[in-house]
């Protein structure tokens, strides 16, 4: 039985074709057209993540959909806080058959150290969705609305990892609002969830998906979300901009290759990934399941968006000190 | 309660339908299988059956993650016990009184008694699971930076007893593992420590290569060829291949406790089934009316550990079900497969899915019955491994080995890591360092300074909060008291001696 | 031929040396940070307590000269240093040769490192080092889908 079965932590594709769920991917005879080779999904993080369920995902919708004449294989790198896949990814330099997700690790461990690659040495293709934060506090608080949080005195918020966008944003909060919240790091998501709802910590910030539940279980209170418009799921929580005050970052879903890839190539792929971002399959499997916003950003516009990204970190990390 | 009870039932029945049957044992045996592998874990075992089991029905999936998951704990104390390699970092504390047993030929007993503590651990742990879930989640979330740095100090005060002859030297590998403990990104503020330069130490030494290095490598390389091959012609005996029940018996003391202890430090945020085992390895220690045994081969020393590193997983489920959070490394990557599979973790699962939760539940029952089946079939061909000549057996170890580690994070990096701590664990056995005060270390210290640091960071440098929360207070004090309890003994035994000579 | 005595002193003196980088190390990762523990804090604590204790060792040895007088023969140095340098190998020679190929190299070395000299003994280990190669293919590359070098 074990050997009938094809098990692979880094071939979804090909794991799916063996056990004949996924009808077989026709081959065509022009060998000398893009793309000619399966291509291959870096995921700088472990199975099971954020970033691995966005590239299986898209690797689904795209096979679905068939909106490629190869087999797209999802290969996880993680270690060394992304630094081990985007590696990966770089050496590969002009092989357009290979690409991978953008995670927060993308811009901020080239800053920390001294890698061999930062966010300029890949190619952008395209983003697919983005994922605002909402700010929440246990609903056993006295804090009811943002207002509560300028008189509260020594506040604490959590965040996944030191650099990261939970206390990004929380330096925004503190910079726009005058607070003084302080933020105290911890090694995951769940870790953060149990601290404020034992009380040990004030208020964290959190994606659409992991607060829902929460919400809705009554253990959460949603105060505002960093993001221009409300979410649909919780329609009467206030956005940050609309209260005036200046925090509006979102996580990008974004997909880029390494350097030097043809630029036929980078238009092949801005076509499959309008069409994924575009397909009520995606709409089903990814934006409604996991309360994340539509969003289609073609190569261009998410060159630019990288950079604005990385110069937030690079500022926020100065500020930490981290960088000099 | 009688409810529950109910539920279960029920939910052990929907479990027997062949479908989930077949997905347990299936994800039974690979977890059993993958455990025994070094290097590779149940993180690792979830992780890459994961992809392969979302073609499954989603009750399915999870039953055979879930079975992943608890047959990787029966299958790290095999490595453990035959070839003195943990297989996973779960089973490191058996290597010590495991690999002892074999080295005397009693591998089969030894394996059984790893066994029936996996399952008693395993049953205590799904027990409590299933009958005081949300109970025990409310409690656990109780446990801040301040109460875990206060479950650390206990934790270290206990193992002060796991030193060894040469206090100095034990003292010594103690701190040589805090600071192995510190390299990698800093957790609070970032920035990389004693990374040589290289990313590849940014999420710091992985335990299980070190483990892995540190005992199954340099034990091989202090073995004496000539003398290990007559000794094991002599001691082969049927009766040494197979488990014996009576031995079992003799520890259910350790049993109990282990099973208890590894379920609560289970549940414990960021503690892990590692931690677990160490205290509870401890503890058995302690309480031993004869504690020179431990270390030489003692049977309460494999029941102690191996009951706490089921119970703990299952420990680390609670806060999964019953609040929608991972409890662990592994549960991090099953939450990931509820929601590939296209169920919404949260704190309302028993509510919204109890069909979901007690189908699961109740395969967990029925897998650890089928586990304890297996590996007792098992155990007679796997007890002859401990008897292969070291010619043969040592090329095929270092092999599995080197691609296990390898299949890690795909890094020769890794590999190279274990050899060096291979020479480092050689050096150290030549000189008599304990080797247990340096993992202690590597395990506990992060999660101390995360404690104490996090605690600061909260209240801008006030220790004052260290003193205004009751539990940790309570641990503080027994830690005191563990400390001083060799003078305190003494103490008594002074005052009852002294009417006596009156 | 190595002095078990010797050997303890130079480890403790390496240790000692160690404990000071460390704590240079920790200082310069700043000991408080804003009034809190910073990154260097327990490193500097850690690296005092090694430097203490490798302290204490190296009297410790030096007192009692007679005490650990045992040597350790150069047969089990040789093993040791073989051994390591066959891992690297094997590390080295992985991306070039690959995995499998490389790791049979390594099966067949250890074994000689681990007693086979004769021709024919050599010819025995080198068998089972094939067969375990087919396991260990089986194992990683179908079974568990790694992708070997």
């Amino acid at each position: 039985m074990v050997n009938e079965f094809k098990i692979s932590r880094r071939s979804f594709g090909a794991g799916l074709a063996a056990l004949g769920i996924a009808p077989l991917v026709p081959r065509l005879a022009r060998a000398a057209t893009y793309p000619d080779k399966n291509i291959t999904y870096v995921v700088a993080a472990g199975v099971g993540g954020g970033s691995d369920i966005l590239a299986r995902t898209v690797a689904r919708v795209i096979e679905d959909k068939k909106l490629l004449p190869v087999t797209m294989i999802v290969e996880n790198r993680p270690g060394g806080s992304g630094a081990i896949g985007y590696n990966y990814l770089n050496s590969h330099e002009g092989d357009a058959s290979y690409l991978g997700g953008v995670g927060v690790s993308f811009f901020t461990t080239p800053l920390l150290g001294k890698m061999r690659y930062n966010y300029k040495s890949f190619t952008p293709l395209g983003a697919l969705a983005r994922s605002p934060y909402i700010l929440v506090v246990n609903s056993g608080s006295d804090i009811k609305s943002l207002d509560d949080l300028k008189s509260a005195s020594s506040l604490r918020v959590g965040s996944v990892g030191a650099v990261a966008d939970e206390a990004l944003l929380s330096h925004l909060l503190n910079k726009e609002m005058g607070t003084q919240i302080r933020v105290v790091p911890y090694d995951g998501g769940g870790e953060v969830i149990g601290a404020v709802l034992g009380g040990h910590l004030d208020l964290m910030w959190g994606n659409p998906n992991e607060m829902l539940e929460q919400v809705r279980a009554g253990k959460m209170r949603p105060l505002a979300v960093s993001a221009p418009e409300r979410i649909k799921e919780l329609p009467e929580v206030p956005t940050f901009p609309e209260l005036g005050y200046d925090i509006n970052h979102t996580q990008l879903r974004a997909i880029v290759m390494p350097a030097g890839v043809p630029a036929e190539a980078v238009a092949y792929w801005e076509g499959v990934l309008k069409s994924v971002a575009e397909s009520d399959e995606w709409r089903e499997a990814y934006l409604d399941r996991f309360n994340e916003i539509p969003l289609y950003l073609d190569s261009a516009s998410l060159a630019k968006e990288m950079e604005a990204t990385s110069s937030r970190y690079e500022a926020m990390m100065k500020e930490l000190g981290l960088l000099k | 309660m009688l409810e529950t009870w109910g539920l279960l039932l029920n939910g052990i029945a929907a479990a027997s339908s062949p479908t989930i049957l077949i997905a347990v044992a299936f994800g039974a045996v690979v977890g059993l299988f993958i455990g025994a592998l070094p290097g590779l874990g149940p993180t690792a075992g979830v992780a890459i059956l994961l992809p392969l089991v979302i073609g499954f029905d989603g009750t399915a999936a999870v039953a055979a993650l879930g079975g992943v998951y608890y047959g990787s704990q029966y299958g790290g104390g095999v490595t453990a016990i035959l070839l003195g390699i943990p297989g996973d970092s779960a089973a490191t504390m058996t290597v010590i009184d495991g690999y002892a047993l074999a080295k005397r030929g009693e591998a089969g007993a030894a394996l059984g008694i790893s066994i029936a503590a996996s399952f008693i651990g395993g049953l205590v742990g799904l027990i409590l699971l299933t009958t005081f879930a949300t109970t025990i989640a409310s409690a656990a979330i109780a446990f801040g930076p301040v109460e875990m740095t206060a479950v650390m100090v206990f934790a270290l005060s206990l193992v002060s007893v796991l030193g060894g002859k040469d206090p100095i030297k034990g003292l010594l590998g103690l701190c040589l593992g805090l600071w192995l403990g510190t390299v990698g990104l800093d957790p609070i503020v970032g920035i990389p420590r004693f990374d040589l330069g290289s990313a590849h130490l940014f999420d710091g030494i992985e335990f299980s290569i070190l483990a892995v290095g540190l005992f199954g490598l340099a034990e091989m390389y202090n073995t004496h060829l000539g003398e290990a091959e007559g000794e094991n012609q002599i001691r082969f005996r049927m009766r040494d291949l197979l488990p014996q029940p009576r031995k079992i018996i003799r520890c259910w003391r350790e049993l109990g406790t282990g099973s208890v202890i590894g379920f609560i430090v289970g549940v414990l945020p960021g503690a892990g089934a590692t931690a677990a085992t160490m205290i509870t390895y401890a503890v058995a220690k302690r309480m031993a009316k004869d504690p020179e045994r431990f270390g030489n081969g003692a049977y309460e020393g494999v029941a102690a550990p191996e009951a706490a590193n089921n119970a703990a997983s299952y420990g680390s489920m609670i806060p999964m079900f019953a609040l929608g959070i991972p409890g662990s490394g592994t549960t991090a990557v099953l939450l990931g497969g509820l929601l590939m599979i296209g169920l919404q973790p949260g704190p309302m699962l028993f509510q919204t899915q109890p069909d979901f939760v007690w189908t699961i539940f109740g395969s967990f029952y029925i897998g650890n019955l089928a586990l304890v089946a297996i590996t007792i079939l098992l155990t007679p061909l796997l007890a002859s491994c401990a008897f292969v000549k070291p010619g043969y057996l040592f090329p095929a170890v270092i092999a599995i080995v080197a691609f296990g580690i390898y299949s890690i994070n795909y890094s020769m990096f890794d590999v190279m890591l274990a050899m060096a701590f291979g020479v480092i664990g050689y050096v150290m056995m030549k000189l008599g360092y304990p080797p247990v005060p340096l993992i202690l270390g590597l395990i506990l210290g992060p999660i101390l300074e995360r404690g104490i640091r996090r605690t600061l960071v909260g209240t801008n440098g006030d220790p004052s909060v260290f003193f205004q929360s009751p539990i940790a207070v309570v641990l503080f004090l027994a830690s005191a008291v563990m400390l001083f309890w060799p003078l305190i003994r003494k103490q008594i035994r002074n005052q009852r001696a002294r009417p006596a000579t009156n | 031929m190595l002095r078990v005595r010797t050997l303890d002193l130079a480890v403790s003196a390496m240790l000692f040396l160690l404990g000071f980088y460390i704590i240079a190390s920790g200082i310069g990762f700043g000991v408080i940070d804003s009034g809190t523990p910073g990154a260097g804090f327990f490193p500097v604590i850690v690296g005092a307590g090694i430097v203490l204790f490798s302290g204490i060792n190296c009297l410790k040895v030096l007192r009692q000269n007679a005490m650990l007088s045992e040597i350790i023969g150069t047969t089990e140095i040789m093993r040791v240093v073989l051994t390591s340098i066959a891992l690297i190998a094997f590390c080295g020679l992985a991306s070039p040769l690959g995995m499998l190929v490389s790791g049979f190299g390594l099966m067949v070395t250890i074994a000689i490192i681990f007693g086979a000299r004769t021709p024919d003994m050599i010819g025995r280990a080198a068998l089972a080092a094939a067969v375990m190669s087919g396991v260990l293919y089986l194992i990683f590359v179908k079974f568990l889908a790694v992708a070997l070098p």
